[in-house]
């Protein structure tokens, strides 16, 4: 056993825990007065403890050879006064030269750089870059934001790798904000000026997406994203923890530094400048209704009334009540309770004779383990403030991104005991950090999203960097069929999926299909606009057969990635990421970032045709199998049969002749009904057609069979070739269920074959018909 | 008389939840909803009688239900939980040891 451990607490007073019995509370104490007593404050903090924190370790005199050059660089436009009403012309260099984005972005050769934007929207007042390459934790990621003289209008993130002439250079992976307000794709960044934090800046050239190259130099401001103020109150019943000594307990990772450690101090290797209010105030007892129990509401009372810094506005600051129990009882250790009215994750409460008072029996140090614990979940409190999920959360709610779970983290965001091994593993490899996926967060998602009273709890939070944890076993891939991976406008792009067992050994999935499955994730994000969650039409109903995969074995599906629920995701012109995750597993498998490009409109007539083609009907027919019931979309998709050079004629063919191919029933109900009666309905049925059928794929067929099958996705045409089989025998049944005795997949590529396919084509689809989801 | 914790946890979302056992109704909770800052919807300390032979836990207006036979006895915790696709539920009979 350890010598007692003395934890830093509120009131001016120290508070020392010693050792109580194995099993039971730590703490001795059983006052229940319930005045708050208020924290010192620490705001005479010296400076260095500030810069040995920070993300980036600034030598403010003597530049070593281990200086750091991460942190947040501006540039503010400079504004003559007085501020002429009419804008002054500013020489813009014609022509801009166009440019063909590379895969991954960069500069061709060729390229001119220019030092103004000239393909901006506007001319931005402010910009920020968080530089995030070196010091403690680094993300290897670059992001910034554009904005006004009053509102920010853009926010991009790239992540980036070291050049060899010392550049940081990478693809945006994530915009936000006013489509094309950031209309690049890649940046380079490199330090110039010097070490010296007031001579250093940050030179950055924005090229890609069809927009003109330019440099952005920004002048360096602080080691930090952002100041942030916390607030530390204690009842006098209870106990809090601000810093702890990391060697107190002998359960520990051997590399952990031997120091003494503070909430605050967490938070500015997280990359935030954090200091503790100079506020003040009591709250009373008849705040906690009486008696030493809180709930919620009481909190947020307390909040309101005694937080020096509490406002209904978003502002980077929070409060902290360490008190001794929640009314729930001793099962909650803390909560952050503030997901009350419109501005929410404000304050945070500790609850110090909660469970986390109650060390394991036999633990060496118990007074130690208690105190380690009553700080991890001040810090987890605090990190929901900052709109941090649980680990094991991350794919719930509202995501912005693909999130993988991370159920084993050693973050302050996971359970202890949660993990294998319980709270000893957790401990003993715990570095008192956040992870990586969290830490990119804070760091750099959008303000709004982290910043405290802005963005609901739980709405955007955490996002994570693709494949950081995907499931080893799968490769999740992502393909077109198109050349280039280049969609002509109006063709919805088409995307591949194989789910491809990378694990070496025989492995058994669910055949059910992909891309209708609750846990497949299609993210697609366009370089002119915000990211978005693609939403199938339909859900697949049922956990399907399990299928045997042998290594190197895949199973496939098709999605119709520029449409869905949520409408035409792909219409306008422009890059996309798109990516994907399916959890398989229980792991998420994370897919790659493929780049589509969607070509501008070339003639009048797909220019015309755009504003009856992209509605949420035709997207919805023609990415199912048709209908006949609805004639204006029936009108549209036969317009579009008739485009040349483009595959989305044929998409329409299959849209049309699908319900053409048998009978179709249609339930009808009249427009009139007597008065007080319910209007009749009544079963139409419309004959089978299958010369009409026949004829549009044979139109489909005729130049290019290959395309008709790019056109509708390798799998639908699976799908649906024994229809067309049909067609092309004349036996078309004169119901649907005929064709459902007809499942088989080997059944189903032998029907591919009445398909004049190139044999290239036709030797993948019987690939793809073996490992076909269902 | 045992008591049984029952902490209804994750997937929750205004629901109706019902625990039975020998046609007796434990807990008759609506607008069951989880906290997902505490992975937690409620926490209810049941009674049991001792002699159940089987707990069933059903959130009718989803249509859900799960049995856990108590053969060895009642535990002394019993967490549920909605499965991530919605179509289930997830029972678990380990300490949760808290939440936070």
């Amino acid at each position: 056993m350890t010598s007692p451990t003395e934890t830093t607490t509120t009131g001016g007073a120290t508070t020392t825990t010693g050792r109580g019995p194995s099993g039971g509370s730590i703490d001795t104490s059983d006052r229940v007065e319930a005045t708050l007593e208020m924290r010192p404050r620490r705001q005479d903090q010296q400076p260095e403890q500030a810069f040995e924190d920070a993300i980036d370790i600034a030598l403010p005199l003597i530049p070593l050879p281990f200086f750091t050059t991460s942190g947040l660089y501006t540039y503010a436009r400079k504004i003559d006064l007085p501020i002429t009403p009419i804008p002054i012309p500013r020489p813009i260099p014609f022509p801009i030269p166009e440019r063909i984005p590379t895969p991954i972005g960069g500069l061709m050769p060729t390229d001119e750089i220019y030092d103004e934007d000239v393909s901006a929207i506007s001319f931005y007042q402010r910009e920020e870059v968080m530089f995030d390459v070196d010091g403690r934790y680094p993300q290897m990621t670059i992001s910034g934001t554009r904005a006004n003289l009053f509102t920010t209008v853009g926010h991009w993130i790239a992540k980036v790798k070291k050049t060899p002439a010392g550049r940081y250079e990478g693809v945006i992976f994530y915009k936000n904000g006013t489509p094309g307000a950031i209309p690049h794709t890649f940046v380079s960044a490199k330090v110039v000026g010097g070490p010296f934090p007031a001579t250093r800046k940050l030179e950055v050239i924005f090229s890609g997406g069809g927009a003109a190259a330019f440099t952005r130099t920004y002048g360096f401001s602080s080691a930090y994203r952002r100041k942030v103020e916390f607030e530390y109150d204690r009842v006098s019943d209870a106990v809090a923890v601000t810093t702890i000594n990391t060697h107190a307990h002998p359960n520990r990772p051997a590399s952990l530094a031997n120091e003494a450690l503070s909430i605050e101090t967490v938070f500015r290797r997280s990359g935030f400048d954090a200091t503790v209010s100079a506020g003040n105030g009591v709250v009373p007892i008849a705040t906690a209704g009486g008696d030493a129990l809180w709930t919620d509401q009481e909190m947020h009372d307390g909040m309101q009334v005694h937080w020096s810094r509490f406002a209904n506005k978003p502002q980077w600051a929070m409060w902290v009540l360490f008190a001794r129990l929640h009314v729930s009882g001793t099962s909650l250790g803390g909560i952050m309770f503030d997901d009350i009215g419109p501005n929410h994750r404000q304050g945070t409460a500790i609850f110090s004779h909660a469970f986390i008072s109650t060390p394991p029996a036999g633990d060496p140090n118990p007074a130690a383990w208690v105190a380690r614990m009553r700080f991890w979940t001040a810090v987890h409190e605090m990190g929901h403030a900052f709109n941090l999920a649980h680990s094991w959360q991350k794919s719930l709610g509202v995501p912005w991104i693909p999130l993988a779970n991370e159920p084993e983290a050693r973050s302050f965001m996971n359970y202890p005991y949660f993990v294998a091994g319980g709270q000893s593993a957790f401990f003993g490899n715990f570095h008192y950090r956040f992870s990586d996926s969290e830490l990119l967060f804070m760091r750099h998602a959008p303000e709004r999203f982290v910043q405290m009273g802005n963005e609901a709890w739980f709405s955007n939070h955490g996002f994570r960097e693709a494949a950081q944890h995907s499931n080893p076993d799968y490769e999740l891939r992502l393909t077109t069929s198109q050349a280039g991976d280049r969609f002509p406008y109006l063709m919805p792009p088409v995307v591949e999926i194989a789910l491809v067992n990378r694990s070496g050994r025989i492995r058994t999935v669910s055949s059910a299909r992909i891309s209708e499955r609750e846990d497949f994730t299609l993210i697609l994000n366009g370089e002119r606009q915000e990211a978005r969650l693609w939403m199938p039409y339909m859900r697949h109903c049922g956990e399907g057969d399990d299928k045997v995969l042998k290594p190197e074995e895949a199973l496939y599906d098709s999605v119709i990635a520029g449409a869905g629920k949520n409408g035409w995701d792909m219409a306008e012109p422009g890059r996309y990421c798109v990516q994907a995750v399916l959890e398989v597993d229980g792991q998420a498998v994370y897919s790659n970032q493929l780049m589509v490009t969607v070509e501008a409109p070339r003639t009048r007539e797909e220019e015309m045709l755009a504003s009856d083609l992209f509605t949420p009907e035709v997207g919805q027919v023609l990415t199912t199998n048709g209908t006949r019931a609805l004639s204006g979309v029936s009108d549209v998709l036969a317009r579009t049969a008739e485009l040349t050079d483009n595959p989305v004629s044929k998409l329409a063919a299959v849209a049309l002749a699908t319900p053409l191919a048998y009978t179709y029933k249609l339930l009808e109900t009249d427009a009139k009904a007597a008065a007080g009666e319910a209007p009749q309905q009544r079963v139409e049925v419309y004959p089978a057609d299958p010369q009409a059928a026949r004829k549009l794929i044979d139109g489909a067929i005729e130049d290019d069979a290959d395309a008709l099958v790019n056109a509708v996705g390798h799998t639908r045409f699976l799908r649906d070739a024994p229809l067309l089989a049909a067609l092309e025998r004349e036996e078309v049944p004169n119901s649907p269920e005929a064709f459902l005795s007809f499942t088989a997949d080997a059944e189903k590529a032998d029907a591919a074959t009445a398909v004049p396919l190139s044999d290239k084509l036709r030797a993948l689809l019987d690939t793809k018909a073996a490992g076909l989801s269902q | 008389m045992p008591t049984l914790k029952l902490s209804l946890e994750e997937g929750f979302d205004d629901d109706h939840v019902i625990v039975t056992a020998n046609g007796k109704t434990l807990a008759d909770e609506s607008g069951v909803t989880t906290r997902y800052q505490i992975s937690l919807a409620r926490l209810l300390d049941l009674a049991l009688a001792g002699d159940e032979g089987e707990l069933v836990v059903s959130l009718p207006e989803r249509g859900l239900e799960a049995r856990l036979p108590l053969g060895a006895g009642p535990p002394s915790h019993l967490r549920v939980s909605v499965t991530r696709d919605g179509r289930g539920l997830d029972l678990s009979t380990e300490d949760p040891i808290g939440f936070a």
